[in-house]
């Protein structure tokens, strides 16, 4: 039985599990990150508990819970730990916590830091991790981009770096890559993840200010294209992409609009992770 | 003459809502309005911002105030009414304002058209 306290800023996390699938996932992931101090408030406490009832016995599954509450319908009991990173994604995105929250890839050079808001499939995951285990950018997130609207800074939570089908292979190519499980016939299809780069983890307070707003569009095979938008446009397509917007209210509306203000907007396409990483270094320039 | 009736007479904001705008940002004629109380956004037009904030503040503004304020840098400038109609109608359609002057209104021309 595993009971810990991960600090993954900014946020606090217990996680408490049985099964070995979750603690081999915390130890081979996680095992850089700081163990928060005792007194420490809790964001989030979660469990990942075996499936109960009769069931167990011919197809066991997990459960995920948070704060006691099970707020999902169970998965096959060998994605736990997939099923571990949604679910910190959900908590992300779902609570109040004063920060307006994205989905987007976040990175950063210095403080100054690249948005790549995209719907799933668009590839910001594969370009996020070709950007930091290629070209050396620090890893914010690749999944959420958690905004403070007070200070207008994008608050790093580095986590493990979904990568689903044919990025397996091409992240596990790269020099330094440190590639977790594979997990077959997910609801995403083939599933694995790339360990956050240590370097990351040591900056994980630091916070950075947006300059590049990037939407991504793999598409294999096309060539590059790259094309400068309107903050409204970005507005919109953001927007879209946001977890919490509504209920941030005015608060987030201007925290967005600060961002936006201090931004360069763009839209790339692209059929290959070279093209991908030449067009990021062309409009980061 | 066109324009002496104060869009008051013609039109309100939409009750419960507290609109706010996005920055003049450069290289776009669009601007975001943001109601703070549903979370609700729109993309609108300049001229459009520029109605909402002259009814925002209460203020008498006409139709040719809001053309010689709103349309003085288009050129030239002569279907600004066009263009006013169809910025109200579309703020209307968006839920934004509430054309007051009832179901047989059939055009703002004919209505402002009045001294």
């Amino acid at each position: 039985m595993i009971d810990t306290l991960l600090h993954i800023p900014p946020f606090h996390v217990r996680v408490r599990s049985p099964l070995a699938s979750v603690s081999d996932h915390l130890e081979f992931f996680y095992r850089g990150y700081p163990v928060s101090d005792a007194e420490a408030f809790v964001d989030f406490d979660v469990q990942v508990l075996p499936g109960k009832g009769l069931r167990r016995w011919w197809a066991p599954q997990v459960r995920f819970l948070l704060d006691g509450v099970e707020s999902f319908y169970p998965l096959p009991l060998d994605q736990a730990a997939p099923m571990l990173e949604w679910g910190l994604n959900w908590c992300v995105a779902s609570r109040p916590l004063g920060y307006l929250v994205m989905h987007a890839g976040m990175l950063a050079r210095g403080d100054q830091a690249l948005m790549m808001p995209g719907v799933p499939g668009a590839g910001k995951s594969t370009l996020t991790a070709s950007l930091c285990l290629l070209r050396h950018w620090r890893l914010l997130s690749d999944e959420l981009a958690i905004l403070e609207p007070a200070s207008g800074l994008m608050k790093p939570h580095p986590r493990p770096i979904s990568l689903k089908n044919a990025s397996i292979d091409l992240v596990r190519a790269f020099n330094g890559a440190r590639i977790g499980r594979v997990y077959k016939d997910t609801r995403k299809g083939t599933l694995s993840h790339a360990a956050c780069p240590a370097g990351s983890v040591d900056l994980a307070t630091n916070a950075a200010r947006v300059r590049w707003v990037v939407f991504p569009k793999f598409n294999a095979g096309t060539s590059p294209a790259c094309e400068e938008i309107s903050r409204v446009e970005a507005f919109s397509l953001i927007s879209e992409q946001s977890f919490n917007r509504e209920r941030m209210g005015e608060a987030g509306f201007d925290a967005l609009c600060a961002l936006l203000t201090d931004a360069r907007c763009f839209q790339i396409s692209y059929g290959s992770t070279a093209d991908g990483l030449a067009l990021i270094e062309q409009v980061t320039q | 003459m066109v324009g002496i009736a104060p869009l008051q007479t013609q039109f309100n904001l939409t009750a419960g809502r507290l609109l706010k705008f996005s920055p003049d940002w450069p290289c776009s004629d669009a601007r975001v309005v943001f109601d703070c109380l549903s979370g609700d956004y729109w993309v609108i037009s300049h001229l459009a911002k520029g109605v909402l904030e002259s009814l925002q503040r209460g203020g008498k503004v006409t139709f040719d105030q809001l053309a010689q304020t709103q349309l003085a840098e288009q050129s030239p400038p002569t279907r600004w009414h066009e263009t006013l109609e169809l910025t109200l109608r579309s703020l209307v359609n968006a839920g934004l304002l509430v054309d007051t002057r009832g179901p047989t209104a059939t055009a703002v021309l004919d209505d402002c058209a009045i001294s």
